[in-house]
Order: C-alpha cells, then structure tokens, then sequence
C-alpha cells in the first residue's frame, strides 16, 4: 500500500510516540530523504526499568521506494530488540531482497539469540512484518516476558 | 508496585478502584498504554501507567521531515548474508 510523504511523517510520528508512551526514551524521530529518492527513518528507543549493565534499547529503521506520483512503500525493514539487562536479542529483518531470494529462497529473516552474542542460528525463516507497529509489538511482547525467547521453535535458514 | 516492572490488568484494576473490564476497555480505546502479548493477554509497564496516572501522556504528531538530502544508508549493514545455496538445492519458501 502506498502512502503520502505527509503520511509516512504521521506514521512515524506515531512510532515515536507510542513508544514513549510506554515508557520508552525516544528522541525527536526525523524522516530522511535519499539520495535514490527513497525516503526513511532510523529510531532508537530505550526502555524502561533495569538499566544494568545498560537498558534494553529497542530499534526501527525502514527504508520505503518512490511509487509515483509522490507516494512511496514500505520497502525494506530491520526491527531489532537488544535486552542487555537480560543479555538477549530478537530482530524481524526484511533488506537485500535479491541476494536473501536467491540465497534462502525467502526475503524476510529473524534473528534470535537467547544468549546475546551466541547465536545458534545466523538467519532463521522469517514471515513479513506488515508494519512497524507490529514488529515493535511483536519485540516488546519479548521484553515483557521473562520466559525463553523460543529460538528453537524458529525453523534456521542454513 | 514498586518492585514490578510490569503490570496486569488486573493489577492496574486494584489500583484505580475500577474492574478488569474497564481497564480492557481503556488499553482497547488505546487510552491506557499496554503490550499485547497475545489475544487476552496484555502488560502494562510500570513506567507506562504512571504517565497515564499524571494525564502525561503524549498525542501523535507527524515527525519532522529533513529538508537534506543524504546518503541512502543500508539496512542490516554488517550482518553476513547466508550461505549461498548449492547449485540444485531446493529453493525454500516461507
């Protein structure tokens, strides 16, 4: 679905928020525009509670393609929860269609660390994340729970 | 409260004096911030309620848009592409 640029402006101001207000330190989210002619962001939000060694920081970056007539679309993304105070991390990433299509026959790709820095698996099978409100929900929903993140539920794309 | 970093709604209920069922309502009117961790399962961050308890919380608004033009960046810069697959190799799908 393509969107204004006056609408991916109120979309990603509403990312922004949304995560503020759940408590998260986001700053002042701008929208870039390319040098390719596509435009995009890039968020970092850091959320509350434990900040030891420091706090689970939460990113969105997206990057969508002109469509004409001043319209553009959700082109590629990377939604990615790093919890260092319960030292794991879970992303949702869909970016170099080309070479993930020829290579895994797949475009979107997770990653899924139970311990941060050790993974078991360098790309698991992926299905598309529609927005970024559900792929910030989706990692959020992780934060929350203290339980596994189920890395060995995910199917590794080797 | 104060050692919880999340709570329910039902914890949310016992503090405002209201039911569950109005606390559902206020997070499905998106008044009350909340993580939806699964269809009938929701937390609310302790950070979270207590803006809603000071009325702090924020409105959307468009985000700036940059008057400059910049380098297109890359998104997952530094992750390693996947193996390549062997010549013959089934083709997975999702």
């Amino acid at each position: 679905m393509s969107e204004s640029l006056a609408q991916v402006a109120s979309y990603l101001g509403g990312l922004a928020v949304y995560l503020r207000n759940l408590g998260a330190d986001v700053p002042e989210p701008v929208l870039e525009r390319y040098d390719t002619g596509e435009i995009g962001f890039a968020i970092a939000a850091e959320l509350p509670g434990l900040g030891d060694p420091k706090p689970a920081v939460i990113t969105a970056q997206e990057i969508w393609n002109p469509a004409g007539d001043g319209r553009f679309v959700r082109a590629e993304y990377a939604y990615e929860l790093i919890d260092y105070p319960a030292n794991r991390r879970r992303a949702f990433h869909l970016h170099d269609v080309p070479a993930y299509l020829a290579r895994l026959g797949v475009t979107a790709h997770e990653h899924c660390e139970e311990v941060l820095g050790k993974p078991t698996c360098d790309h698991y099978l992926g299905l598309p994340v529609y927005s970024g409100y559900e792929g910030l929900n989706a990692l959020l929903a992780c934060w929350s729970d203290p339980g596994p993140l189920g890395c060995a539920r995910l199917r590794c794309a080797r | 409260m104060q050692d919880k970093q999340f709570l329910s709604p039902n914890d949310v209920a016992s503090e405002l004096s209201v039911s569950a069922s109005t606390v559902l309502r206020l997070i499905h009117e998106q008044r009350l911030p909340a993580i939806r961790v699964s269809e009938r399962i929701y937390r609310i961050p302790v950070a979270a309620f207590e803006k809603y308890k000071a009325a702090a919380l924020e409105s959307p608004s468009p985000a700036r848009v940059s008057p400059e033009i910049k380098e297109r960046p890359s998104i997952g810069a530094g992750e390693p592409l996947p193996e390549a697959a062997e010549a013959g190799a089934a083709v997975r799908t999702a």
